[in-house]
């Protein structure tokens, strides 16, 4: 039997301002080890986590730069870096997005509407936020402005070329997730937002990965080179075979997808991604 | 100590429970911060805000669902469970605070409004693999919330504590959608052996405290050999310590039989606040004193002392022999019955 005294004395009661002694103790004692916890929980996550890309989104540090603006299939800005050491121009495509999950052409319409005419396959000139990574450039846009009409072109037009036929696997995404403004921008956790940022107009891309880890992207478009974001988004986050034309057009690929009816998802036992064949070189 | 919600009670022991909760905090924060800014310096900001808050919220919530269990097998854990509630409060903002802030950063400033966006955008519903663990989490939030917000005395009692007892049962449904919301979400992604490990050892925790804390409930059941119709036997009158209770469950009717002056009384083991168990608590200046959060009843008439107005039902005890037995026909909240004189019996002994 407890003794009364003790008992009395062992009793917690929270409205009362001091708890019992050894009750004190025991609390104190369970409370470190909650902290303890606590400190392993929070450094556990973060060391068995996977990293984040290297990829850079320079958000509010604006560039302005200068180029031939085409807008199709995608908003694009073609820039001059001069030649090369064998006196080959030296092109830069910028894949040109617009703020949130917008693509880039509803504004380049205002501004259309303002200048009053059209400015595809203009010179223009644009301050925005640059995303790069891989090897590949994205601006998401915040003023565009059409430089002087009088000034002879910079730029050499946009052209694709070098068109082989194939099919490839890999995870469709929104490259400006992808490339920089998100971390991780892929996977599971992002499958909704590439939807939403497709959805709005970001041109779509495939990225395959070679079994030794190299990655290339493919900007998606229809059999006719025309945007097909609409088509493929149930799709998004999904590892597809796409099947097509491939053409190359400065630092970015383009798949001219064959039939969007029959895109297949890759069964979840085949772990491998890749370009699985590529025939036809011109 | 009814009413408590009409005075704004705030105590040296509510100070240091809040402090400890906030150093818990800070300290978290402080880790995951300065470690991810080391491993992984090429993390976003709304990233770290994204995954710190989620991975705190879902810590407290393990510790909330914990301590529960703990103070019923182990009664120096009660300390823990006395201001619970603020710990609840606080797992619910920053809960809000990843639910937000995952909502901004991926379904925000797009073409649809992004509550919406949430719902639509990944539309494989019927995939387990591409399920959109999203909505799990959205409706964890919204019971956590509903929670939180009704976590006040106010709406216990405006309620009824049945009503508000069976609320805060949904904590287990949220908690089991928010497993589903990292096993299909992050996980998936990361497939780390060992996150999965830190998962299945949380929910192993939680489920094990639970279930060895009902079996404690469970094992206090009177068996049927022990019945002298109406009386049921209870324990021998010398294993009930003074100014303590024994509890037995009689049917439906959980009992506290308390021992004090001398005398013995029974009343109905629920308190009237949070059904909190009043047999493991005390008689402290003539009341029964409840060990969850000090509300006080009078042994004799299961009434709160003036001007508090929770009551709880009483019952008949009577002593054979050394023997305590107890009616388990309740009498009507706050009935007055004749305590049970234990002099007379002992002497006979
Ligand atoms: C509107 C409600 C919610 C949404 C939209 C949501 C969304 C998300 C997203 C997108 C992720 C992945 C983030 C990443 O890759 O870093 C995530 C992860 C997670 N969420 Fe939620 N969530 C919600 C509610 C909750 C709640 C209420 C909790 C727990 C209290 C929670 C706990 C977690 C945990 C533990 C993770 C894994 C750690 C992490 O990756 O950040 N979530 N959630
Ligand atoms: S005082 Fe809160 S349950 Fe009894």
């Amino acid at each position: 039997m407890e003794n009364p005294e003790k008992a009395n004395e062992e009793f917690y009661i929270g409205w009362q301002p001091m708890s019992p002694v050894a009750q004190m103790r025991f609390t104190r004692k369970i409370s470190l080890l909650i902290l303890v916890c606590v400190l392993f929980i929070a450094s556990a996550f973060v060391y068995f986590q996977k990293g984040f890309s290297s990829s850079q989104f320079e958000y509010g540090d604006v560039t302005t730069i200068s180029g031939m603006l085409t807008m199709t299939p995608f908003p694009m800005l073609s820039v001059n870096h001069g030649m090369d050491m064998d006196g080959q121009a030296v092109i830069q495509q910028i894949v040109l997005v617009g703020a949130g999950k917008h693509g880039a052409e509803a504004y380049i319409q205002q501004v259309e509407k303002k200048y009053g005419g059209q400015l595809d396959f203009s010179n223009v000139t644009i301050s925005g936020f640059l995303i790069y990574h891989d090897g590949h450039t994205l601006m998401e846009v915040k003023e565009l402005v059409p430089a002087n009409p009088d000034k002879a072109p910079s730029t050499i037009p946009f052209t694709m070329s070098g068109e082989a036929y194939g099919s490839i696997s890999g995870e469709i995404a929104d490259p400006k997730c992808f490339f920089g403004v998100m971390k991780p921008g892929f996977g599971k956790p992002h499958l909704s937002c590439a939807a939403r940022c497709i959805a709005g107009g970001i041109p779509p891309v495939l990225k395959s990965s070679t079994a030794s880890g190299e990655a290339h992207y493919y900007i998606i478009v229809d059999h006719d080179g025309n945007p097909c974001n609409y088509s493929i988004l149930p799709f998004v986050g999904d590892r597809v075979f796409l099947h097509g034309r491939i053409k190359t057009s400065g630092d970015w690929q383009f798949i001219f997808v064959d039939d969007l009816d029959k895109i297949v998802r890759v069964p979840d036992e085949m772990a491998y991604e890749g370009i699985t064949c590529n025939t036809i070189q011109h | 100590m009814g009413h408590q919600y009409q005075v704004v009670s705030w105590n040296r022991q509510k100070r240091i429970y809040d402090g400890v909760v906030l150093t818990g905090i800070l300290l978290f924060f402080g880790a995951f911060t300065l470690l991810q800014l080391k491993l992984h310096p090429e993390i976003t900001f709304e990233t770290l805000i994204i995954r710190a808050t989620a991975v705190l919220a879902f810590l407290m919530l393990h510790i909330i669902l914990c301590i529960g269990p703990l103070a019923r097998l182990d009664k120096r854990f009660l300390p823990l469970l006395y201001n619970r509630r603020h710990l609840g409060v606080i797992m619910s903002l920053i809960a809000l605070t990843h639910g937000v802030f995952s909502i901004y950063q991926f379904h925000a400033l797009g073409n649809v409004n992004p509550i919406l966006s949430v719902f639509i955008s990944n539309p494989n519903y019927n995939s387990i693999g591409l399920f959109p663990f999203q909505i799990l989490g959205f409706f964890a939030l919204i019971i956590i919330l509903i929670m939180a917000s009704t976590s006040h005395d106010f709406w216990l009692h405006n309620l009824s504590p049945k009503v508000w007892k069976s609320l805060h049962m949904m904590v287990y449904l949220a908690y089991f959608l928010l497993v589903g919301h990292v096993i299909l979400g992050v996980l998936q992604m990361e497939q780390s052996p060992y996150l999965i490990g830190l998962l299945a050892l949380g929910a192993g925790i939680v489920t094990s405290l639970q279930w060895s804390a009902g079996s404690k409930k469970r094992n206090q059941e009177i068996g049927k050999e022990q019945v002298q119709d109406p009386f049921v036997k209870v324990c021998r009158v010398d294993d009930i310590a003074e100014n303590r209770a024994k509890t037995v469950l009689i049917g439906k009717e959980n009992i506290a039989v308390f021992k004090y002056d001398q005398k013995l009384s029974a009343v109905n083991n629920l308190c009237r606040h949070q059904n909190g168990p009043l047999g493991e608590g005390k008689i402290l200046d003539g009341c029964i004193t409840c060990p969850w959060h000090g509300y006080q009843y009078l042994p004799h008439n299961g009434q709160s002392p003036p001007p508090f107005t929770e009551k709880v039902e009483t019952y008949d005890v009577k002593l054979i022999d050394g023997w305590v037995y107890v009616n388990p026909t309740p009498y009507a909240e706050g009935t007055p019955v004749e305590p049970c004189p234990i002099h007379s019996i002992i002497a006979r002994n």
